[in-house]
């Protein structure tokens, strides 16, 4: 009798281990308490079981360090970009820098249908380059633009549901915390997701444009347009136009003749042009005011500026995705200043909540850590790939049953538990198929051991950006999608959870289209970084 | 009881002050990115740097290198246990929060003690182990021109356990506190736990008023002999 069971526990450990952190989780402890707990009692269950040795403690404590090319926490120079992103996130949203994109918006969208949601839609896409985190950007966005919504008679379920789709593009459109976090867990380059994933979440975000557009086209009573003389703007002063566009050109006239004039080893010239006309912008925007081009430079130069310090230095190959972290962090403390709301009550706040966030990510991280390294060694994995195998599907159908598992996940986790979870047991089954899906991503079949890393590396950057799109959806999704949980927080008391709800239908569909778009056509997801990368 | 509060007041308030110090690391990790990014692309910065790394044999690039690693692995060592005592650690509320507010502090009691502290103790013994070996075998950069004495920042895995142990002991305290202790204690530990969901301020308002009843009502029935300590 106790032989059986212990045969039976030896062979099925990792199976109820899985089982216990499922329980464990839905107690609503910490998370990282539960993945680290359960990863304690199933180690000893497992040094009882003669299956591990105390070693194996040892171990956790050295994948939680890291080093020599592994993944760990923290000798890892690839993470150091998450405080960095955070910073900067944190620092975008305390700035004005959001508002006046959202003022600049509207003004130019006003006569379009549902013109207060396309701008909010738009504002969610350019700050998604600029952030990489949620939490925040959904709570900023939704004070910043649900109480006008309200107040131009918007339909509220619409309103929410522009709103907290809009946000929660940040996760998806790089620089993005969740895609960092992957590529350290799939082992491969951070810049190429970050291309990769420029294409889809623009998508993403037209697909959110087309449905917004045909829907107030469709019931005008969802989105009353703005009254004539709702934003009034004073005239621009066409001296400081004209100034700005003198500043403007003899920077870029001065650039072009250093850089052929044989000075291009003195100075950076394009980058010191582009600096030059950061701040031209900066200072006439500010004397300006509130007129159009005061608006526009307001608005549009401080992402953009971002936007190109970060991305572009990651795309032109100066800088590694860690260092662009540190430089874009640095960029929105310029703009913070240039701006006037960096004191330090502001800088004290964010540095506190960067801090809050960066550990709440990488506490996790070392539960995570504890409780895969455990499950590994007592074969978990291969009873996973067993069941797998067992089940005998063919790659697609696995592939889609992958993805609907992540969907459901999803309703009842963040990205972050899915990831750090789920991906590192996925990411090998996905890659021992890599073969199968070749010529649906337009490749031979594999001949050779180096052909086949490169199949295999293909259909990995796919599958992730696959993961990446169904995980943004894990914030919308009721009853658990974070967003909704930060939206109604802030929003009006007027607003019903059920209005919330029901707006994020429409959307959560427009995700599921936008991955099987992906997931039909793997060039959006793979032809950018193909010919960036070249 | 009593002393047990206030000792968990003293874990309190060190956790939290490590973790809000430890938050202010970020802003020399970033001017330390910015400062290696920029001298690598200006030339005579690089050249003089390079004369240094041959005149004693530590390349200032990559003394840097190492060095964002060590501040971000503080950074985030050092903030576990401030986390914790502010509830930033995520948790998966679906069915904890219909629980009452007793309910969800029995659900934290039993999950400090089979799972959070038992953990965390393994994490503190085995990382100290760790730093003991990096120590004994004397480790330094794997770059050899980067920073030696690798122990140190090591031993910083064992201070961040620490810390979050001492977080999870405090809120174990107050816990005990709020269940089994007088009424007094009660408010007490309520007042300084974060761990509960729905805390908004009219509902912990709410809770006090009625917690402020019940102590009346205890003191009228068994008199005003004070706490039983």
């Amino acid at each position: 009798m106790w032989e059986l069971i212990y045969d039976h526990l030896y062979e099925f450990i990792g199976a109820y281990m899985f089982l216990a952190l499922a329980l464990m989780l839905f107690t609503g402890m910490p998370v990282a308490f539960a993945l680290g707990g359960v990863a304690l009692i199933f180690g000893l269950l497992g040094i009882a079981l003669d299956v591990l040795d105390f070693a194996v403690f040892f171990q956790v404590i050295q994948r939680i360090w890291g080093g020599d090319g592994s993944s760990g926490a923290i000798q890892n120079p690839i993470l150091v970009s998450i405080p960095c992103f955070v910073f900067m996130g944190t620092m975008l949203e305390r700035s004005r820098v959001a508002a006046d994109l959202l003022h600049i918006l509207t003004v130019m969208l006003k006569r379009v249908p549902g013109g207060l949601a396309l701008s909010v839609t738009v504002m969610g896409t350019i700050m998604a380059a600029t952030t990489g985190i949620i939490g925040a950007s959904v709570v900023m966005m939704t004070l910043l633009a649900l109480p006008t919504m309200l107040k131009q008679r918007y339909n509220a379920p619409l309103a929410t549901g522009t709103l907290a789709a809009s946000a929660t593009l940040g996760i998806l459109i790089p620089p993005s915390i969740m895609l960092v976090l992957m590529a350290n867990l799939l082992a491969v380059s951070v810049g190429n997701l970050f291309i990769g994933a420029i294409i889809p979440g623009l998508l993403l975000s037209g697909l959110y444009f087309v449905f917004i557009i045909v829907a107030c086209g469709l019931r005008p009573s969802l989105a009353p347009p703005l009254p004539e003389g709702a934003i009034r703007l004073r005239p621009s002063d066409h001296r400081n136009t004209l100034s700005f566009i003198a500043v403007s050109g003899g920077l870029v006239a001065i650039a072009a003749l250093g850089q052929t004039a044989g000075l291009a080893s003195w100075l950076n010239w394009p980058l010191a042009a582009f600096l030059g006309i950061f701040f031209a912008a900066m200072a006439i925007g500010r004397k300006e005011g509130d007129t159009l081009l005061g608006g526009i430079l307001k608005g549009f130069v401080p992402p953009i500026f971002l936007i190109v310090l970060v991305l572009g230095s990651i795309f032109a190959g100066w800088a590694t995705p860690t260092e662009a972290a540190g430089v874009g962090a640095f960029g929105s403390l310029i703009l913070a200043a240039a701006n006037g709301t960096l004191t330090g009550t502001v800088l004290r706040d964010v540095v506190h909540r960067t801090a809050l966030t960066t550990a709440m990510i990488f506490f996790i991280f070392v539960g995570a850590t504890a409780f895969s390294t455990i499950f590994r060694n007592v074969y978990g994995e291969d009873l996973i790939i067993a069941l797998i195998e067992w089940l005998e599907l063919g790659s697609w159908p696995l592939l889609f049953m992958l993805m609907f598992a992540v969907f459901i996940l999803g309703f009842f986790f963040d990205w972050l538990e899915i990831t750090l979870i789920i991906l590192p047991v996925f990411a090998p089954v996905i890659k021992a198929l890599a073969p199968d899906f070749a010529p649906h991503l337009g490749l031979d079949a594999p001949t050779s051991i180096a052909d086949r890393q490169f199949v295999e590396a293909q259909v990995i950057y796919w599958f992730a950006m696959l993961v990446a799109i169904n995980l943004q959806t894990s914030f919308l999704t009721p009853p658990f999608g974070f967003a909704l949980f930060y939206m109604k927080g802030v929003a009006p008391s007027e607003v019903k959870m059920q209005e919330i709800y029901k707006g994020i239908i429409p959307f959560v569909i427009l995700q599921v289209i936008g991955l099987l778009i992906v997931l039909e056509f793997p060039e959006l997801a793979l032809w950018l970084p193909s010919v960036m990368l070249e | 009881m009593g002393s047990l509060l206030s000792l968990a007041d003293r874990f309190d308030r060190f956790a939290r002050s490590v973790g809000k110090g430890a938050g202010w690391i970020i802003l020399p990790l970033i001017f330390m990115i910015v400062f290696d990014v920029v001298t690598r692309k200006v030339d005579f910065i690089r050249l003089y740097f390079s004369d240094f790394a041959i005149n004693y044999g530590y390349s200032v690039s990559t003394i840097l290198q190492d060095l964002e690693w060590h501040l971000h692995g503080a950074l985030l060592l050092l903030t576990f246990g401030f986390a914790y005592l502010m509830n930033a650690h995520v948790r998966v509320d679906i069915f904890r929060e219909n629980l009452s507010r007793r309910g969800q502090a029995w659900f934290e009691f039993w999950a400090l003690v089979v799972m959070a502290i038992p953990f965390l103790a393994m994490m503190l013994i085995y990382s100290w182990r760790f730093v003991a070996l990096s120590y004994s075998q004397g480790e330094g950069s794997e770059s050899m021109t980067g920073i030696p004495w690798r122990y140190v920042i090591k031993g910083f895995m064992v201070i961040g356990f620490a810390v979050v142990l001492m977080a999870a002991l405090a809120t174990l305290a107050r816990v005990s506190a709020y269940l089994f202790g007088t009424p007094d204690q009660k408010v007490a530990a309520h007042r300084s736990l974060s761990i509960f969901a729905h805390e908004d301020p009219a509902s912990r308002a709410l809770e006090e008023a009625r917690a402020e009843t019940e102590r009346a009502a205890h003191e009228a029935l068994h008199g005003s002999q004070g706490g039983k300590g």
